[in-house]
Order: C-alpha cells, then sequence, then structure tokens
C-alpha cells in the first residue's frame, strides 16, 4: 500500500499543472462583454524560459509559483475570432479579487469584469466608473492615470495589476 | 470498430483540441478528543479534464478525476472524490447536458464547493448523497438559473441510499446574492418514497459571506438546517464557521471552525469540529493541501 501511495504521489509531481484562476460565468460575461458573440474556444498556453523572462520583465514582477499556464478563451462570432477573454486572481485587502478581463482582436481592453471579491468597497470596485478607466489600455500602456477607490487602494492595486499582467502574457504567448 | 478506433484516437488530434491535467493532495493530521491522533491521506487527484472544439467554439469537455486515499473505503472519500463525466456545451446561453458522476444539483451543493472542506454540511445529513452516477440538464436565462438531474442514488461504493432520485433546482443569482429552490424525488429500497425540499441562500455582506440551508422530507421524516459564516482572518488567511441541526429520529447538532492560508500552490488549514451527541467526538484537524 505504501508503495502505492508514493508511486501516485509522484505520479501527481511529474505530470500535474497548473490551472488559473476558474471562469465562473463564461456565458453570461460573454454576452456582457461581447454582445455580437455566439461561442468561445479554450486554449490552455504554456510558455517557455524566454518568454516567461519577456513576460517578467515587462511587468516587473516575477509570475506567481502556481502561473505555470494561462487559459487563453477566444471569442467567436459564429467562426470569426472578434476576440479574447483572460482571468486573474489577485489578492486584496479581504481575499482574492478575480477579474476578468475582455480585448478585441488588437489587445486592446474592451471591458473588464469583478467576478468575486468580497471587498468593503465591492459596489465602487465593479462600478463602470472605475473599470471604464481601463478601457483601450494595451499592454504598453501607463496606468497611473487609473484613480484609485477611496479606501481600497490595495484592491484598486490588485485590479491594476490583474488587467496589466494579462495584457503582458497576451502579448508575449501570442507574438 | 474501426471506425470508432481511429475516432477515439483521433479526437486528441482534432482542431482545438485541448488537454489539461493538474492534481491536489490533502493531508490531514486529525485528533478524537485532543486524544488518538491519527495521520492520513484524506484524498488525492490528478484530475484530467480534454475540451473538444469546433470552429463554432467548445462543445465537448472530458472531465476525469483519478482519486486515491488512504482510505478508499471511507464514506467521506467517496462523497468528495471521482468526479467522471462528459459535458455537452450547448451554444452560448443554451442548456448543457452532464453525463456520469457528478455533484448532485441540491442545495448549497450547486453553489459552494465543500471538496477540500473540514467542516460538516447538511447534505451528508439530509441527503446522504453528494456525488452520484447519471444525466444532468443545466443553464440560465437572465437572472434565473435551473438544473436538473436523473441519478442512480448511490451513498457509498455498496449500498444505494436511494432509488433513482430526480433532483430539480431553480436558482437566482444577482450580484451579492444567490439563492435555490431544491426538490429531490425518489423511492427508497424497500419502495418508500424519499422526498426532500430545501432552500438555500447566499449572501454577501463584505467581507463576509453568508450562507444558510434548509432542508426538510418524509420517509424517513427529517429537518434541519445549517448556517456558514466565511470571514477575512489575520494575515490573509479566510476562515468559516458553522452550525448545523438535523433531526430524523436522532437530533444532531454540529459547529465548527477552519482556517485557511494559502501560500502559492499551498494550503494551511487547521479546524475544529464539534458536536452534541453523546457518541460523537470533537475533531481536531491540521491540514496541508497541495495544488499543482
Amino acid at each position: 500500500m505504501r508503495r502505492l501511495h508514493i508511486f501516485y504521489l509522484l505520479l501527481i509531481f511529474n505530470f500535474a499543472h497548473s490551472g488559473i484562476c476558474l471562469w465562473r460565468f463564461p456565458d453570461k460575461d460573454i454576452k456582457r462583454l461581447f454582445p455580437k458573440a455566439t461561442g468561445y474556444k479554450t486554449e490552455i498556453v504554456n510558455y517557455n524560459k524566454e518568454e516567461k523572462a519577456g513576460i517578467e520583465k515587462e511587468l516587473g514582477i516575477p509570475l506567481d509559483a502556481d502561473e505555470t499556464q494561462f487559459n487563453f478563451y477566444k471569442i467567436l462570432k459564429d467562426t470569426t475570432p472578434i476576440g479574447l477573454v483572460l482571468t486573474h486572481s489577485a489578492k486584496g485587502q479581504y481575499g482574492a479579487i478575480e477579474v476578468v478581463i475582455g480585448l478585441n482582436n488588437q489587445g486592446e481592453v474592451i471591458g473588464v469584469l469583478i467576478q468575486r471579491d468580497r471587498e468593503k468597497k465591492s459596489k465602487e470596485l465593479r462600478s463602470r466608473k472605475f473599470l471604464d478607466q481601463f478601457l483601450d489600455k494595451t499592454a504598453k500602456s501607463e496606468f497611473g492615470d487609473i484613480k484609485p477607490i477611496k479606501g481600497a487602494e490595495r484592491a484598486t492595486q490588485a485590479v491594476i495589476l490583474s488587467v496589466r499582467k494579462m495584457l503582458i502574457v497576451n502579448e508575449v504567448l501570442s507574438k | 470498430m474501426k471506425a470508432i478506433s481511429l475516432l477515439v484516437c483521433g479526437l486528441p488530434l482534432a482542431i482545438g483540441a485541448t488537454w489539461n491535467i493538474n492534481g491536489a493532495m490533502d493531508s490531514r493530521l486529525m485528533s478524537k478528543d485532543l486524544k488518538d491522533y491519527e495521520f492520513t491521506l484524506h484524498g488525492s487527484e490528478i484530475n484530467l479534464r480534454y475540451t473538444y472544439s469546433d470552429l463554432r467554439g467548445d462543445r465537448l469537455i472530458f472531465f476525469l478525476q483519478i482519486p486515491y486515499s488512504s482510505h478508499l473505503a471511507s464514506e467521506m472519500f467517496f462523497h468528495h472524490y471521482g468526479d467522471a463525466y462528459l459535458l455537452l456545451r450547448g451554444q452560448l446561453g443554451e442548456p448543457n447536458i452532464r453525463i456520469g458522476r457528478f455533484d448532485i444539483p441540491f442545495g448549497i451543493l450547486k453553489t459552494l464547493d465543500t471538496h477540500f472542506s473540514l467542516l460538516p454540511y447538511l447534505y451528508s445529513y439530509g441527503l446522504g448523497v453528494k456525488k452520484d452516477i447519471g444525466a444532468a440538464v443545466f443553464g440560465y436565462y437572465k437572472i434565473l438559473t435551473y438544473d436538473l438531474a436523473f441519478t442512480q442514488g448511490f451513498n457509498n461504493l455498496t449500498s444505494p441510499r436511494m432509488d433513482k432520485p430526480i433532483t430539480i433546482r431553480l436558482g437566482l443569482e444577482t450580484e451579492g446574492l444567490k439563492a435555490g429552490l431544491s426538490i429531490l424525488a425518489s423511492t427508497m429500497m424497500e419502495k418508500k418514497i424519499f422526498r426532500r425540499l430545501g432552500i438555500d441562500i447566499e449572501k454577501n455582506i463584505n467581507p463576509f459571506v453568508l450562507r444558510a440551508e434548509i432542508i426538510s422530507g418524509d420517509k424517513p421524516e427529517g429537518k434541519g438546517f445549517s448556517l456558514l459564516l466565511d470571514f477575512p482572518f489575520f494575515f490573509g488567511s479566510e476562515g468559516k464557521v458553522t452550525y448545523l441541526l438535523w433531526t430524523e429520529e436522532k437530533t444532531y447538532a454540529n459547529y465548527g471552525v477552519e482556517l485557511n492560508r494559502v501560500v502559492s500552490f499551498i494550503t494551511f488549514g487547521v479546524g475544529w469540529v464539534g458536536a452534541k451527541a453523546k457518541d460523537v467526538k470533537n475533531d481536531l484537524f491540521l491540514q496541508l493541501r497541495l495544488k499543482i
């Protein structure tokens, strides 16, 4: 029994790879971000050492240890790709903030949604006033113009990090 | 036969086919009344997910969990491990079909992941079943969700709790509030009717999440409720506290608290579960969880 136990653990460590932030409500989110969409296609994207270095250089911080691969959700209108959805989970003041980011084919943000958070200023964090500040941002954009939510500065930074990181990931891995 | 073999072998190579493999391991040090200590590999899993897409998007997901435990015959292991299903995805907004072994869509099981939790939940008293083999249809319309499942009724490997139950859940989901009405109807093995009605609510009162569930039914007559509060704790850790009461022939009351701290792919947990019953001991848990 002990041998079976050890064999199983080795199997897990050898073959298992990390998943990234779960996309909880794909159908509903797509309808909000891409009203003309008819479907989506999941692609799991791995990266090599050079790509990892490229992402981290642009981002200025290392990727999290569990970010070993990324899910790209290609949004389709019939059979034509019209955009991309990426998801990310960052640490807020009161736990994880899960962010859904919609991009057009040019890699520009067309919408940001919060799918889960526990912030006291959740209403402000989910408001269009805050989230619409990310519209048209690209991997090369500055984020210093994002006005933080008063009293929720850490949550603001978490959302900025999520959007910026996924824009950079998309730019590097879509080349 | 040759054509089927070619089709099966060709699926992973089809356009848009994606494989994903991940895993988890949940080991626990458990103490009864701070006297007897036991270390267990409560459960571990390798999860294989195959997504097949055609030109119009994802169409089929095949999910297989290969579980292992140092207590393979335990009811807890049977409740929490062993998902294996095919998910046929409709177009956006259309119904989806799931066939295989999965969580039955009753009450809080639909909105809360209890997979690694140290706490007791009402379904184990009220239904006796968490995962079951069968087929389900589910989807949403605006803020409403619906689930319909036909399953076998097994609560452990050998003896069915029910005979082919039908489960229906109608839910409502808005920002910060989820609620559901669930009905399960079946016959027991002695051909008695087994029915359960459930109401579940999840309300965000940030930074807290409050969950409540009521289950009531007959043959055997039983009723109970549970309350569960999620809260942020110190140093980025999170906690849950619960109280549940179930009355059937006897009355069971459980209460407990669990704290978790996630550091990268490792989760440290500590939990304590108490019970108001002479024959039930208090359990203290230390948990180490790896997500890979």
